[in-house]
C-alpha cells in the first residue's frame, strides 16, 4: 500500500513538473501580418452584409409601397374599364391564356398536389436564396 | 506620389504609436466603433499568450496558429457583444479555449485523434519519439481528459494566467475550479500511468 502511495506521489510530481516546465514559444513569423489581412477581409465582409441588408429592406419597403399605392389607386379608379377595354386584343389574349391553363390543369393528375408542391418549392427556393446572405461567415 | 505614400505611412505609424499608448478598454471601444487598427493592437498585445494557449490544446504548431487566428477573428466579429464586465484578456482567452475545444471535439468525432493526440500531420513526431520524451507524453495526455478538466489544467499551468483568472475564464467559482483540478489530476494520473505501462510492455 505504501509502495503504491509512493509511486502515485512520484507520478504526480512528474506530471506537475512536466506541465510547469513547458516553455512559452514565440508566435510564428508573419502571424500578425496574416491576421491583419484576415481582419480587413472580415471587416469588408461585414460591411457588405450590412449594406445588403439595408438594400433588401429598402427594396422590400419600395415594393410594399408600390403595391399599396396600386391597390389604393385601383380601388378609387375604374382601372379595368379604362385600361382593359382600350387595349386591343386584350380579352382575346386573356381567353387564350385561360384556355391553355385549363388544358394543362386538366392534364395533371392532381391539381391540388401540383399547386401545393409548386408553392413549397418556390418558397424554399426564395428562402434558400436569402438565408445564404444572412448566415455567419465560414472560417477563412 | 512618393510624398503621398510617405505621408500615408507616417500617419499610419503615428496611429500605431497612439494605439500602443491606450489601455485595452480604450482599444475595445475604438474597435467597437469600427477601427480595425485598434483590434490589431489588441491582438499584438495578446498574440503570444493566445498562441501558447492554442498550442497547449492542439499540440501542433500549424493547428495552433490556425486556431489562434480563428479565435482572434471570432473575437473581432463578436466584439460588439463585449460588455466590459470582465477584462478583455479573460474574454479573449475564453474564446480561444472554446475554439480549440470545439475543434478537438470535431476531430475526435471524425476519428482524427489517437490516444496521445497524434494528429497525423507531417509535423507530428512519431510515436516512439513522443514516448521517449516523458514530459511531452504527459502534456499530450491532457487532450484525453474531459473538456472542462483539460481546460482547467491547461489554464492553470499557463504562465500568464493566474488561478483567479482561470476561474474567471471558465466562469466558475474558485472552489469549483479547485475541485475540477483535483479530479483532473487524478484522471490524468490514471491516463499517464496507463500510457507508461503500455510503453513498458511494448
Amino acid at each position: 500500500m505504501r509502495l503504491e502511495d509512493d509511486a502515485r506521489d512520484s507520478l504526480d510530481q512528474r506530471i506537475d513538473a512536466a506541465l510547469r516546465s513547458e516553455a512559452s514559444v514565440c508566435v510564428p513569423d508573419g502571424f500578425h501580418a496574416r491576421l491583419k489581412r484576415h481582419l480587413c477581409i472580415a471587416r469588408m465582409l461585414e460591411r457588405e452584409r450590412r449594406a445588403f441588408r439595408v438594400r433588401m429592406v429598402r427594396v422590400a419597403g419600395m415594393t410594399a409601397l408600390v403595391v399599396a399605392v396600386a391597390i389604393l389607386v385601383g380601388s378609387y379608379l375604374d382601372v379595368s374599364h379604362d385600361f382593359l377595354w382600350d387595349a386591343p386584343g386584350f380579352w382575346g389574349r386573356l381567353d387564350y391564356l385561360a384556355a391553355a391553363a385549363n388544358r394543362i390543369w386538366l392534364m395533371s393528375e392532381s391539381p391540388a398536389l401540383s399547386l401545393s408542391l409548386t408553392a413549397v418549392v418556390a418558397t424554399l427556393s426564395i428562402s434558400g436564396a436569402f438565408v445564404g446572405f444572412f448566415r455567419e461567415p465560414r472560417r477563412p | 506620389m512618393a510624398i503621398a505614400t510617405a505621408t500615408a505611412g507616417y500617419l499610419r505609424g503615428m496611429e500605431s504609436i497612439r494605439a500602443r499608448e491606450l489601455s485595452d478598454e480604450a482599444l475595445v471601444e475604438r474597435t467597437q466603433a469600427g477601427e480595425v487598427e485598434a483590434f490589431s493592437e489588441l491582438a499584438r498585445r495578446h498574440e503570444q499568450t493566445v498562441y501558447n494557449l492554442a498550442l497547449r490544446f492542439m499540440r501542433n504548431h500549424s493547428l495552433a496558429e490556425d486556431m489562434a487566428q480563428e479565435a482572434f477573428l471570432n473575437a473581432f466579429r463578436k466584439i460588439r457583444k463585449f460588455r466590459g464586465d470582465a477584462r478583455f484578456s479573460t474574454w479573449l482567452y475564453r474564446i480561444v479555449c472554446n475554439t480549440c475545444l470545439s475543434e478537438l471535439q470535431k476531430r475526435k468525432r471524425r476519428g482524427e485523434l489517437s490516444a496521445t493526440m497524434e494528429v497525423g500531420l507531417p509535423e507530428t513526431p512519431d510515436r516512439a519519439a513522443i514516448h521517449a520524451d516523458e514530459a511531452e507524453l504527459i502534456r499530450r495526455c491532457v487532450a484525453q481528459l474531459p473538456k472542462r478538466y483539460a481546460q482547467a489544467i491547461t489554464l492553470y499551468y499557463l504562465k500568464d494566467c493566474s488561478y483567479d483568472e482561470a476561474a474567471e475564464i471558465m466562469e466558475v467559482p474558485q472552489g469549483t475550479l479547485k475541485t475540477w483540478m483535483h479530479r483532473a489530476r487524478r484522471h490524468l494520473r490514471d491516463i499517464v500511468g496507463k500510457e507508461l505501462r503500455e510503453d513498458h510492455e511494448t
